[in-house]
């Protein structure tokens, strides 16, 4: 579905080039990541806003050093997660800001593995079930491929526009598929409509 | 990004067994408007006569061959107009020769496939070619020129006027939403459209799909890994 191919853009804040590389390489080379190398956490806001990253991936170093300015980036941009790059001992204290330990003795799966685990639940809570549409979806999903306005929808079955949303956003998460002509093709070929 | 793992091109590699091992070359040899008789030559051999800066064809070549970007480049500003040209050569293959060719199968497609998904699916593909056709103006007349203004008023060549606006988030979510609408085309037909007698064809249309797919991640990556980068530190130097 749509999921399976999504690209996560993900910042590795370190500052040796061997660690930052070589985590890259391992990324790259396991799955469908945009890698952006960031100094030191000053520069990493303008990553954030600039490229939209989904994650940071940050020596926990950097923490100590730069406190405010790692406070001050994640008040202001809450839906990064913070991954923290273990390789030596660190408070628990400190670990505990983090959304994502990585310990550098782990093997590449394992580090790659909880990563995607930890974005593909914070960007798609449901994905993974990839259960049949409901009645009342299919009743949507009719009315939309026929070209009708949410609010159109709404007065047909007599739910509220929100309700109309909150369906076709199960529709999409459920089908992989996002545009209408998509969800046209969809609906055909299963028979929920006919030309 | 590309798919296969090839040799690693640094700027005493043989040119020719980079080109053999990876046909993705060819493309970097042609935006590059470069023609080929290698023989022999490395790369830096290679790009002393074309008159091409060693760093940044490396650079290309190895975007194209599936490699991470290093982080720091250090390119020279130089490169701006030549990434430029390259990127619209780019463009040129685009618009005159794959996409005319996906539509051409899809045309085909149609014919041996009378499913009525497939009048949709034609739709659909004109939806997403008119909005990379409205992208790629937008990269030709607004961002280009705007990178090469920047340019030329940092290297003197131009009176520092005003030049035209250009946001750098808008461009970046244009690619977004094209490089869904593909990945969705590549969908419906693998899952959903109905079968014809169009094995055949259809193989050839994934084909070309994936092709212009991956064309267009390192197309796009050079733009944000390579001239992104070039000209926000043109930028920055220029407000100093």
């Amino acid at each position: 579905m749509s999921t399976e191919k999504n690209t996560y853009r993900i910042g590795i804040v370190e500052p040796s080039a061997i660690v930052n590389e070589g985590l890259g390489i391992l990324l790259l080379k396991a799955g469908d990541f945009d890698l952006y190398h960031i100094d030191d956490i000053a520069d990493a806001e303008e990553y954030i806003a600039d490229y939209k990253l989904n994650m940071l991936i940050v020596n926990p170093m950097l923490i100590v050093q730069q406190y405010r300015d790692c406070q001050h980036v994640k008040r202001k941009y809450p839906g990064v997660l913070w991954a923290a790059l273990v390789y030596s001992y660190f408070d628990n204290n400190l670990l505990e800001q983090f959304d994502l330990r990585i310990n550098i003795t782990d093997t590449p799966e394992k580090i790659i593995g909880s990563i995607t685990e930890k974005l593909d639940k914070e960007n798609h809570p449901d994905a993974g079930h990839s259960e049949p549409l409901t009645d009342r979806e299919l009743d949507v999903l009719r009315l939309m491929v026929q070209g009708l306005l949410n609010k159109e929808i709404a007065d047909k079955l007599n739910i509220s526009i929100h309700t109309v949303i909150s369906h076709r956003k199960n529709i999409t998460q459920k089908t992989g598929i996002k545009t209408l002509a998509g969800l046209t093709i969809f609906a055909l070929s299963n028979k929920i409509i006919e030309l | 990004m590309y798919n296969i793992r090839k040799p690693y091109m640094k700027p005493d590699s043989r040119l020719a067994e980079i080109v053999r091992s990876n046909p993705s070359m060819l493309y970097v040899l042609e935006y590059f408007q470069a023609d080929y008789m290698i023989r022999e030559m490395t790369v830096s051999e290679f790009c002393g006569e074309h008159k091409i800066d060693v760093n940044l064809f490396v650079a290309i070549s190895n975007i194209y061959n599936g490699f991470p970007t290093e982080s720091k480049l250090n390119l020279d500003a130089a490169c701006i107009p030549v990434v430029i040209q390259f990127l619209r050569n780019t463009h040129f293959y685009y618009r005159n020769e794959k996409y005319p060719e996906i539509q051409s199968l899809i045309d085909e497609l149609r014919k041996v496939n009378n499913a009525a998904e497939i009048g949709i699916l034609e739709k659909f593909f004109a939806e997403y070619y008119a909005e990379v056709d409205e992208h790629l103006t937008y990269e030709d007349r607004v961002a280009f020129p705007y990178f090469e203004a920047l340019y030329r008023k940092f290297t003197g060549a131009a009176e520092a006027g005003t030049i035209a606006k250009f946001s750098a988030s808008e461009y970046r979510d244009h690619h977004t939403d094209i490089e869904y609408k593909l990945d969705e085309l590549k969908n419906l037909l693998i899952r959903y459209i109905p079968v014809g007698h169009d094995r055949t064809v259809r193989r050839k249309l994934l084909t070309a799909l994936n092709d212009v797919e991956s064309n267009l991640n390192a197309h796009s990556a050079i733009e944000s890994h390579i001239l992104m980068p070039l000209v926000i530190d043109v930028e920055k130097k220029l407000a100093r």
